[in-house]
């Protein structure tokens, strides 16, 4: 039986950590990874990408910060907050309207608001 | 996976598509340009393209820092790194990019120090680790990535890190796009723009392509849906005879941008009178350079570098698929001289250039395609 593998630890004080995507051009292209914040700070917080890899980001951009928040974040620093509620819009009739009011951020599944909102169409 | 999956649903994806062909006009030809490498690298992951009308085309633009940069630039970035006690300091799909000498990553198996980060702010760490070397970032991008070395630079000045500099490459999206829409090669009806360069600049600097061009322009997201929900959005305003800025991508951009980085952009860089764009020439005010309060942090003021234009290799039409004249299965050498392990242009570089994303995915749609008639 082969002995289990320490995982390689990933350094909380690197702003690459939580830049890693999975795929796309993870470094200078118009990628960008939401991640959530697991510790407050300024001008750097800990955040979290959906893979559970936490790093630093810079967060001057759109400080002040809190923990369960979700940020946009690219090549270290945070450009953007994702938005919880009040989505703009500029399309009056779009087919599937929903998908652009829902956010990663939010509770509710965007096909099942897509999906509604093409039913009614019909 | 909880936020990719819904903007991956194929059933709303064909949905989208049925109503998408009923809104094209059959005899017309709409070309589309997605401006944005990230949108190209989607479409061929997620063969968006199948899910629409043949009579749409998309249309791939220059929105991929890497494919932009000019041979002579990155030659300069070697010319830089190859100097003793240098750390030299760059995105990773950087590292690959064949300059007239060869690439950093060449430098690199010579002896050179260059180490690729994700963030400049590495870079920056980098330098307070090691006080007795000259650490320079090679920095590229549109203005997603611009205020990320802003701060970086920000943050060298305030600390007092004389031992940092930074070889600006940036680039701005406005600019090449009116190059393009005043191109006599391409006739364009429409724009996907760029979601991630829009959480920055916002919106209102496309409204000069309805004003002045008649085109919609609809600023998507990355997911299958939200590309698919842009042309819908598209096809509409064409079938209404509109030409609008509107945003898809409600979910991250906000109309007037993010204020704060572009007071932090507007402290730091300035513009350059000038920039050589790959396969686009020289284009007047199209790129970031160091204002003078950071000459200090500007490694082209502090490092002797050759500033030689270098033609691109004669075989090489990365130009013309920047500008989407062609596509990147029309290029002479695509797939057979040049690939992604050995590419010759830029575009085979990048996941986000159009040779690599078509490559890696849009080759075995196409082949399975062809199988299937």
């Amino acid at each position: 039986m082969t002995e289990a593998r320490e995982l390689p630890v990933i350094d909380p004080q690197s702003y690459g950590a939580v830049c890693a995507v999975v795929d796309g051009c993870l470094t200078c292209g118009d990628v960008a990874v939401p991640v959530t914040v697991v510790e407050e700070g300024e001008p750097d917080a800990i955040c979290s990408d959906d893979h559970g890899t936490r790093g630093s980001v810079g967060v001057e951009l759109v400080a002040p910060v809190r923990v369960g928040e979700r940020l946009l974040i690219h090549g270290g620093v945070a450009i953007s907050r994702l938005q919880v509620e009040g989505q703009q819009y500029g399309g009056e009739e779009a087919a599937a309207s929903a998908t652009a009011r829902q956010q990663y951020g939010g509770e509710e599944a965007v096909a099942s608001a897509t999906a509604e909102h093409l039913r009614q169409k019909k | 996976m909880k936020y990719v999956d819904e903007f991956r649903d194929v059933e709303l994806a064909r949905a989208l598509g049925t109503q998408i062909a009923a809104l094209a006009e059959p005899g017309r030809h709409y070309k589309v340009m997605e401006v944005c490498g990230g949108h190209t690298h989607t479409i061929y992951k997620h063969g968006i393209e199948a899910h629409l009308p043949e009579n749409i085309e998309l249309v791939h633009g220059p929105g991929c820092p890497v494919c932009v940069i000019p041979m002579g630039r990155v030659d300069d970035g070697i010319a830089i790194a190859r100097r003793p006690n240098v750390i030299f300091t760059c995105f990773g799909d950087m590292m690959r990019v064949p300059g007239g000498g060869g690439s950093l990553l060449d430098a690199k198996a010579e002896g050179a120090d260059v180490r690729f980060v994700y963030s400049p702010l590495d870079a920056l760490r980098i330098a307070r680790e090691n006080p007795d070397k000259e650490v320079v970032f090679y920095a590229i991008g549109f203005e997603t990535t611009a205020p990320s070395t802003a701060l970086t630079l920000m943050r060298a000045r305030a600390e007092g890190i004389g031992n940092f500099s930074v070889m600006c490459n940036h680039v701005t999206i406005v600019p090449p796009l009116k190059a393009l829409l005043d191109s006599p090669d391409l006739r364009l009806d429409a724009f996907i723009g760029p979601g991630h360069v829009s959480t920055v600049v916002g919106c209102r600097p496309y409204e000069f392509i309805p004003a002045d061009y008649g085109q919609p322009i609809v600023v998507a997201g990355f997911e299958p849906l939200d590309l698919l929900q842009s042309v819908f959005m598209i096809m509409k305003q064409l079938a209404d005879g509109r030409s609008e800025v509107e945003n898809q991508y409600g979910r991250v951009v906000e109309y007037d941008g993010n204020p704060r980085a572009l007071q932090v952009l507007s402290e730091v860089f300035e513009l350059r009178p000038y920039f050589e764009w790959r396969g686009l020439g020289f284009i007047s005010q199209s790129a970031l350079q160091l204002a003078p309060a950071y000459a200090d942090w500007d490694a082209e003021l502090r490092f002797d570098v050759p500033g030689v234009r270098v033609a691109d290799p004669k075989a090489c039409q990365c130009g013309e698929v920047l500008k989407g004249v062609i596509k990147p299965w029309e290029c002479k050498v695509f797939g057979t001289a040049c690939t992604p392990e050995t590419p010759i242009g830029t575009c085979m570089v990048s996941s986000e250039g159009a040779c690599a994303a078509y490559y890696n995915f849009g080759r075995f749609a196409k082949s399975s395609a062809r199988a299937a008639t």
